[in-house]
């Protein structure tokens, strides 16, 4: 039997149940107790309070002390998993500064002060396998976590889904998809190539209907466009109206040598996999010479990524012969299988 | 007499059931006195043996335990044990009342008992997942006698599992209830924190 559990705080499905104030340490546990019991805490964050002896505050309601240290604890869990992607420093100081923003609107709202008005469109600019569709997703958990979208999740297209074969195909399907993102996230990947074959083009048919989308869902979707640096700044130039709507830049830069070892440590460690300190060391050769001479997934994730799975497929052929496997064998992978993933070609 | 409460605690399918008819045998029990208490609070007393409790307690079913099931073991003529094992904790709110029920049982014995043995099932652990609840779990070393263990140690990929553990928590006992392995230890470690 498996049982589907609600993750975090049910925020829109709050009792409201008035408790007294904890003024000593076993009130404040009973209250933990019955706030787990009653579905308004998990039981994770009953223990963190019972153990930071956090005091439940005076004259106020379960739903306004549960609903604060929830929500706290989701953003964070969301704001953690961006700060464990391996580099990209730049746009986790910009995504925290989002969201640092949209609180702080909200409680300037709360005060009754004058706020800005909340435009989440962006442009992601960067090369293929530099971390715009995780950094993405992440954007719409945490977007839904500080309930900007109600669902948070996202739509991932390109041109080919977008763009249709005969007149008015292409702003049905633009719609449909738009349909589909609300509540959460529409991603265009290479979204310059909407506006590639100029006016006649059915890309441009798509652009205006995502723009007059912008203005009729204001509030229900946000739009990412992403693509190539030099090829989204020539797109926004070319459609001067889009840079006003999409207010929030990102550039993604390539990642490091050291960067895309640690990806490759990840990666193999997620697969079970090991590498010796001389093969990683043969490794980042191969990474740095690839960037070197200019490979077309130099610098991104990408390359790593080929590189260590096509290393596990001869790591296996390697094996395949041998009578005998020892658990050592089937973990590591050594220099030649790196050399001859290298040699493949790719 | 003095009684010591010991309390099993971790996630739901840690192995925390096994573990505590495993330990109260290893204790020298062949007949179990068990009151078992049930998320609508209704207590009940019974006897059995191993082979019974183990049919009545244990399952791979997840949360099996829905409730408290306290085991009373006779430690010297003046100091009996009791263990209790408990509704595995969620690192999110359960949908279901009865559950919800049980964990804040089992919060409840968390905050009145003598010591804590936090089980870590090491196969759960070979994907290198984060749990928010086990974090949380082993930060009452700091209030509460401790002790982590980690369960289902025969397991093939348990070494992998106990690597990852050890990143949560400090020197946890590798045990299992197949082999037996590591009881010998779990038990020296209780007389050790309850002396």
């Amino acid at each position: 039997m498996e049982i589907n559990l609600r993750y975090g705080f049910n925020k829109y499905s709050l009792r409201k149940k008035n408790i007294n104030a904890a003024s000593d340490t076993a009130a404040h546990n009973t209250d933990l107790i019955n706030l787990v019991e009653t579905g308004e805490i998990s039981p994770s964050r009953a223990l963190q309070l019972w153990i930071d002896k956090e005091k439940i505050p005076v004259n106020n309601n379960a739903k306004d002390v549960s609903e604060s240290v929830q929500l706290q604890s989701s953003i964070d869990t969301v704001l953690k998993e961006l700060d464990e992607l391996i580099g990209l420093d730049t746009i986790k100081v910009l995504v925290k500064e989002l969201q640092a923003f949209i609180t702080i609107q909200r409680h300037r709202t709360k005060q009754q002060l004058l706020t800005q008005p909340l435009v989440l469109h962006m442009i992601f600019k960067g090369n293929p396998g530099t971390g715009k569709t995780t950094v993405a997703r992440v954007i719409g958990k945490l977007l839904n976590e500080l309930e900007v979208l109600p669902k948070g999740h996202m739509i991932e297209v390109e041109r080919a889904d977008l763009v249709g074969e005969y007149i008015g195909h292409t702003a049905q399907r633009t719609r449909e998809h738009v349909k589909k993102a609300l509540g959460g996230i529409l991603f265009i990947d290479e979204a310059y190539s909407l506006a590639r074959g100029g006016e006649k083009d059915f890309g441009k048919e798509a652009i205006d209907v995502l723009v007059k989308a912008m203005e009729d869902h204001k509030d229900d979707f946000i739009l990412i466009l992403a693509g190539y640096k030099d090829e989204m700044e020539w797109f926004l130039l070319t459609n001067p109206g889009l840079r006003s709507r999409l207010p929030i830049h990102m550039e993604f830069p390539d990642y490091t040598v050291e960067e895309l070892l640690s990806i490759a440590d990840l990666m193999l460690e997620l697969r079970q996999y090991t590498m010796s300190d001389s093969a990683r060391e043969e490794l980042k050769r191969i990474i740095t010479k690839q960037c070197l001479l200019g490979h077309q997934h130099g610098g991104n994730a990408r390359l790593v990524r080929n590189v260590i799975e096509k290393a596990i497929r001869r790591q296996a052929v390697r094996l395949i012969k041998k009578d005998e496997l020892s658990r050592e064998d089937l973990l590591n992978i050594r220099i030649d299988d790196l050399l001859e993933a290298v040699e493949d070609g790719d | 007499m003095v009684i010591k409460s010991i309390i099993l605690t971790g996630q739901t399918n840690s192995g925390k059931s096994s573990l505590t008819l495993t330990l109260a045998r290893f204790l020298g029990t062949n007949k179990f006195q068990v009151e078992t208490q049930t998320s609508d609070k209704k207590k009940k007393h019974l006897k059995c043996n191993f082979t019974t409790a183990q049919q009545r307690f244990v399952s791979s079913q997840q949360y099996f335990t829905r409730g408290i099931n306290c085991f009373l073991i006779d430690i010297s003529k003046s100091l009996k044990w009791k263990l209790i094992d408990t509704t595995g904790l969620s690192n999110v709110i359960a949908p279901c009342e009865d559950l919800r029920i049980g964990m804040a049982m089992t919060i409840e014995k968390l905050q009145n008992c003598d010591c804590i043995i936090h089980v870590l099932d090491t196969v759960q652990y070979t994907d290198g997942s984060y749990y928010e609840i086990d974090d949380a779990l082993a930060g009452l070393h700091t209030k509460i006698s401790y002790i982590p263990v980690a369960s289902k140690i025969d397991n093939v990929k348990a070494n992998i599992g106990l690597i990852n553990i050890k990143k949560v928590v400090e020197e946890p006992i590798p045990c299992s209830t197949i082999t037996g392995e590591g009881i010998v230890n779990l038990r020296q470690e209780l007389l050790k924190k309850l002396k």
